[in-house]
């Protein structure tokens, strides 16, 4: 497929070309998603934490 | 005078967590925004150069391909340095770096060593052969596995974070095996062919330039998760040492 000057057209090397594309598209996002999930459920805990060592009750 | 020297090291100013958590909550969303232009710019031109005359259309897998395979080793010598750091110098931040880059690496040899293979079947006629540089780079994902097994197999976080400096530093030896594998052995993999090769095997210009964009947004990405997940190591060593003062009282 040739989209303007894109050419998508990987012809007989389709079947390496987008496994590869598709590959580091899944990676990345397991990175992105991996770390800022990471960062969010720590940053919520240690928030509880304190919250929880200001005042007893919570 | 020794308060005016107290900030000569440059690592120091990162040392201190609350200036590092300054520091990374503008940094790391700065990073992240750049990596996304650059990656932008660099898929742009990834589909839009011309095929090559001998490899065709699979060359534009070298642009997704060389970046991740520099960046499994960059991360490595991250690793390396950090826990150089954290072994000798017991920098406060430097242990949480070490432990923040190793999954990121990890994933960027993976990257490296499957694009790499799908690209060597159709150009080499096979997936996997067991050379000097596929063996070498497959060692140091073993490093980076080892690394975190290490760390997950231990309780005492001290002494998982010594064990782990010490399995990190010796993997640095791998590094330089990788590198030179292609001029000291003879291999199937292709030398280097970045701006500082021989004139005959530097990548042509039209080919330069998506490979240093996405060169560019592979390292501001990795740039940024290494600091959000450093951050999020920060923020667990606070809810537990928060935890264990909750305990004692």
């Amino acid at each position: 497929m040739t989209l303007g000057s894109f050419d998508f057209d990987a012809g007989n090397y389709a079947v390496y070309v987008w496994p590869a594309f598709a590959l580091t598209a899944v990676v990345f996002a397991w990175m992105i998603l991996d770390s800022l999930s990471a960062a969010r459920r720590w940053r919520a805990e240690a928030e509880r934490r304190q919250a929880e060592v200001q005042d007893p009750r919570k | 005078m020794g308060a005016r020297n107290q900030n000569k090291n440059p690592f120091d100013f990162l040392a201190n967590p609350e200036r590092f958590m300054a520091f990374s909550r503008w940094a790391a969303p700065m990073f992240g925004a750049i990596a996304g232009v650059l990656a932008a710019a660099g898929l742009i031109l990834t589909f839009t150069v011309p095929e090559d005359y001998q490899q065709g259309d699979t060359v534009r897998m070298m642009f997704i391909h060389v970046p991740a395979a520099v960046l499994a080793m960059f991360v490595y010598l991250c690793l390396g340095i950090a826990s150089f750091l954290a072994l000798v110098f017991r920098h406060a931040l430097a242990d949480a770096a070490a432990q923040a880059c190793a999954p990121l690496g990890a994933a960027f040899t993976v990257l490296a060593l499957a694009t790499g293979s799908l690209w060597g079947k159709p150009m080499w006629g096979t997936w996997w052969v067991w050379d000097a540089r596929l063996t070498s780079v497959l060692v140091l994902l073993l490093f980076y596995l080892g690394y975190l097994a290490l760390r997950g197999a231990i309780d005492d976080e001290q002494k998982a974070a010594r064990a782990a400096a010490i399995l990190a530093l010796v993997g640095v030896i791998n590094l330089p095996i990788v590198k030179f594998s292609v001029d000291w052995w003879n291999s199937l993999h292709q030398g280097s062919s970045t701006l500082l090769a021989k004139p005959e095997n530097r990548l042509p210009v039209v080919y330069a330039w998506p490979m240093l964009l996405m060169q560019l947004a592979y390292l501001s990405a990795f740039g940024s998760l290494w600091l959000v997940r450093i951050r999020a190591l920060v923020w667990r060593r606070k809810a537990r040492s928060l935890a264990l003062k909750a305990a004692e009282a």
